[in-house]
């Protein structure tokens, strides 16, 4: 027996090792197969697929046709895209790299799913298969809305719906029309200056001015969690540490302000005093759990924030972090996440636009559910920092959102982009209802002005479509 | 109807294929039970129909598709020969022998025939079967020597005491293509014999076997391994030389295997799995091709486009053909460098299926736990050790190709034992193929000739 055992273990050893291959495999295409399918260096493998298949037609989650392909009198196809500019960026475009939903679920509409018996009759009448369609989670009436709202302004909005991540509207201007994207594309290669391809909502990266003191509020109330409330701060429109000067928005005078108030006033001199008494190593570990500096759980192109938070930070540096300016920037899609996990009892949710891939014969191939990132803040937290963001609609930057059929909460900023000019993006961040969150939305216009005047208004505008 | 086998074709071939495997582990189970002739007979009707299938639809997908300048006929042409030639020489060889593994002989025609299926297609890419034909001549050279090594091996009991001919010879063969070979991306492999291109390691691996185990079949004191040792190493080394490291390791594994076997120590077997750690840390040290290979391993997709370009391309056509395929003739397994060769597990995943893929490396396994119990069942100490040592070769180099185009571990640019194209590696593990049916043979006539059964000894 001894004699064979050297056999046995050598046996043993292969048979681990050829089921270790075969594991390995599986894994491959159960879980990065999809990756690798869709990188771009895949392209002769797609354009095969492509010749085999009508590109699949995209719909609005309410059915509506958002992109198809269709035949020309010559009887080439053409990709349509009905409501033109509208979901330029959202859908994307099919040709020339792709981009949005066009090349999100490039590999699904160019796929098809259809039965072998269809295949054959294809095949034997010389037509192509039809590919998958996708559903997507957009709105037709929110995307409207949206839409309509940012008018000629540069910037971005998107919807996202709290419980789910399901992405309701995402707007950005300046845009384009899809139908053109071919004649388009000589003009937007020469031109290195245009951004109108730029999806703003996920890829533009804005100072997030004092919607950051959302964050600054959050961090102050973990590391004073006994005494926040206790915060008194007298406002005379700036305030000076170490000769360096921060001044409140347009020079405002705030007077005698606790927590609630300095926030829901957006008082600059009282967040840079308190972002002076945070601990800085702390402060850091909560921006990346937030996801600053990090990548972010979504499968649509984007841009990271990005913020610096070290010790060796001199006081100006701090005070400008902590009201939203300094080096910080971040996207609207971030922004709006993190809006929406705190509407969520502080858990985020996985923001996603693709609902359902479904086969020409109306099987469902793939059906997406919502996904969990994880908690961010308690769900304590994210209460107190919802009643703070109820007080800035009611008494404080937001009230043009007040005296609705719905009580709504959020953060308005006036974001500085230029150092001489005193010019400001106008930001909104918010949701509603509070007391049973549906939507988190999130307005940046460029150069518009102050946020409370410019963004909150739009705010009202689709909060009031979607409880219509 | 043309259309219906076209689509149908990757799923008629993975139910064969998996009747074929599920039957080959019954086989294997019962292989000291002599009440196995339906499942042989069934196993060699799913061969036949696979390669039909195979062959078949890349003919009709031909004839849909053009893109061959030689008639199409030629593909049917092939497939008649390459039938013919497989049952010519299996009835051949079963009229010849008694004895022998009839699942091992079914397995080498599975082997083949997919072979053939894979080399056809891949050859279409330069719209001709030239490289196909070629081939297949060369198995049908080799299937000769098939049918007449067994014999010599059954017969001719000197063969034991050549140890270092084989010594001799394998290292003077290594060493010649270290001094004269041709280099190929950066490793000396090869060298040109009337025009032929010849790559000895393949055939070295045969030799190294015996030369092993006539080292160690009488004694496996300390002073001999270490003798053994000085003298495997002087192969290691010549092969590490040539940058050849896939047959480095294969070579290297075979002496550690062997010497557990034949000194039925633990620790040897674990010393030197330990020494291989050992030297591949140096070599990551001294070689930046070592290094390089690493790198891509651990991260094929930041340079895409150059170094990263031929795993990732393999990756691409295992994940888009998908768990069925894209079908014969209708992927673009041409975009991977060196498909028919290093790749062609990827190219048969991405156009016959990955379901297919696993199946076949079920299969492999099947041909090597078939090997290591015929070592594990003979008698003859020298046999035994060469059977190990073959097997280790045998397995390892599987090993290393699926596992290197999956991405399991770093690629060393070994070929799939009668898959891959290459005239030195298929004939090679043909006379391999031969030489286990000799051995297997023996054990059957030490059965026949009264020897106890393993079990009753134990």
């Amino acid at each position: 027996m001894k004699k064979n055992r050297s056999f046995i273990v050598i046996n043993v050893m292969y048979a681990l090792i050829f089921l270790g291959m075969m594991i390995n495999i599986v894994w491959f295409m159960l879980f990065h197969s999809q990756e690798a399918i869709t990188n771009s260096y895949n392209n002769k493998r797609l354009d095969v697929l492509a010749a085999q298949n009508y590109r699949g037609t995209i719909y609005a989650a309410s059915g509506e046709i958002l992109a198809e392909t269709m035949l020309d009198v010559s009887g080439n196809e053409i990709r349509k895209y009905p409501y033109g500019d509208l979901f330029a960026h959202a859908v994307g475009y099919a040709s020339n790299g792709g981009a949005g939903i066009e090349a999100m679920a490039n590999i699904n509409l160019i796929n098809s799913s259809i039965g072998l018996s269809e295949r054959v009759d294809n095949e034997i009448n010389g037509v192509k298969n039809p590919g998958d369609s996708v559903y997507s989670t957009l709105d037709m009436d929110l995307q409207q809305i949206a839409y309509d709202s940012l008018g000629m302004y540069r910037g971005a909005i998107i919807v996202t719906e709290v419980k789910t991540g399901r992405i309701l509207a995402m707007v950005s201007k300046p845009g384009f029309d899809p139908n053109e994207i071919d004649v388009l594309w000589p003009e937007l290669v020469e031109d290195q200056e245009s951004t109108i391809l730029l999806n703003r909502a996920t890829q533009g990266l804005y100072p997030p001015g004092s919607t950051f003191k959302i964050i600054v509020a959050l961090e102050y109330i973990r590391e004073n969690p006994d005494t926040y409330m206790n915060y008194t701060f007298n406002c005379n429109g700036s305030i000076t540490r170490d000769v360096s000067r921060i001044n409140c928005y347009h020079g405002a005078n705030h007077g005698s302000l606790d927590l609630t108030s300095s926030f829901a006033k957006s008082c600059n001199s009282s967040f840079a005093n308190i972002g002076l008494t945070l601990d800085r190593s702390r402060f850091a570990d909560t921006l990346l759990s937030l996801l600053f500096n990090s990548e972010l759980p979504v499968d649509m192109p984007y841009s990271q924030s990005h913020i610096s938070m070290r010790s060796d930070m001199t006081t100006m540096e701090m005070m400008q972090t902590s009201i939203g300016q300094s080096e910080t920037v971040m996207t609207p899609l971030h922004l709006n996440m993190i809006t929406a996990a705190i509407a969520n009892q502080g858990v985020m949710m996985q923001p996603y636009m693709i609902d359902s891939v479904v086969c020409a014969n109306g099987t469902i191939v793939v059906q997406n559910t919502p996904i969990v990132y994880g908690t961010v803040m308690s769900a304590e937290e994210a209460t107190i920092l919802t009643a703070m963001m109820v007080e800035v609609v009611e008494h404080g930057t937001a009230t043009k959102l007040s005296g609705q059929n719905y009580t709504a909460a959020g953060k308005t900023g006036s974001a500085e982009y230029s150092d001489n000019t005193g010019e400001s993006h106008a930001w909104f961040t918010g949701f509603a209802p509070v007391e049973d969150p549906q939507i988190a939305v999130t307005i940046i216009l460029e150069s518009a002005g102050a946020g409370g005047d410019y963004s909150a208004p739009i705010a009202r505008r689709i909060f009031s479509k979607y409880f219509e | 109807m043309n259309y219906v086998i076209i689509e149908l074709a990757n799923y008629i071939m993975v139910l064969l294929l998996g009747i074929y495997t599920l039957l080959s582990f019954v086989a294997l189970k019962r292989v000291e039970n002599d009440n196995r002739k339906g499942i042989y007979a069934v196993l060699a009707i799913m061969t036949f129909l696979i390669l039909s299938t195979g062959m078949i639809t890349i003919y009709l997908y031909e004839l849909e598709h053009p893109v061959l300048e030689q008639p199409t006929n030629y593909i049917l042409c092939l497939f008649f020969a390459q039938v013919i030639v497989l049952i010519f020489i299996c009835t051949l060889f079963s009229l010849i022998y008694t004895g022998f593994s009839r699942l091992a002989l079914n397995h080498m025609c599975l082997m083949l025939s997919v072979g053939f299926i894979i080399q056809t297609r891949l050859s279409m890419v330069d719209h001709t079967l030239n490289h196909a034909i070629r081939q297949f001549i060369i198995i049908a050279i080799s299937l000769i020597l098939f049918l007449i090594i067994p014999a010599v091996i059954k017969h001719c009991n000197f063969l034991r005491k050549l140890t270092y001919v084989y010594g001799i010879c394998g290292a003077a063969a290594l060493g010649i293509v270290l001094t004269l070979g041709r280099s190929v991306n950066g490793s000396k492999l090869s060298y040109n014999v009337f025009g032929l291109t010849f790559q000895p390691s393949e055939f070295v691996k045969i030799f190294f076997a015996f030369f092993l185990a006539g080292l160690l079949y009488k004694t496996y004191r300390l002073g001999k391994i270490t003798l053994s040792a000085i003298l495997a190493s002087i192969f290691v080394l010549t092969l590490v030389a040539s940058k050849d490291l896939g047959s480095a390791l294969i070579f290297y594994l075979m002496f550690v295997v062997v010497v557990y076997t034949a000194s039925g120590r633990l620790r040897y077997f674990i010393g030197g799995l330990i020494g291989m750690g050992g030297a591949s840390f140096v070599a990551y040290q001294l070689f930046e091709h070592v290094r390089i290979r690493i790198a891509i391993w651990q991260d094929p997709w930041t340079d895409i486009d150059r170094t990263g370009y031929q795993l990732t391309q393999s990756l691409f056509a295992i994940g888009t053909g998908g768990w069925f395929g894209m079908g014969l003739g209708r992927g673009t397994p041409e975009t991977i460098p060196f498909v028919d060769e290093d790749f062609v597990f990827s190219a048969i995943s991405e156009e016959m299926g990955v379901v297919f893929g696993l199946l076949l490396i079920m299969v492999l396994l099947n041909v090597v736990l078939l090997y290591l119990y015929t070592g594990m069942r003979i008698h003859d100490r020298f046999y035994r050790l060469v059977a190990v040592g073959i097997s280790v070769s045998f397995a390892t180099q599987i090993i290393l190709t699926i596992g290197g185009g999956t991405r399991l571990i770093p690629l060393t640019g070994v070929t799939l034992p009668l898959i891959s194209n290459g005239g030195s590696s298929v004939m090679a593990t043909i006379i391999l193929f031969a030489v286990m049916q000799g051995i297997y043979m023996l054990r059957y006539e030490e059965l026949e000739g009264g020897h106890t059964t393993v079990e009753e000894e134990s």
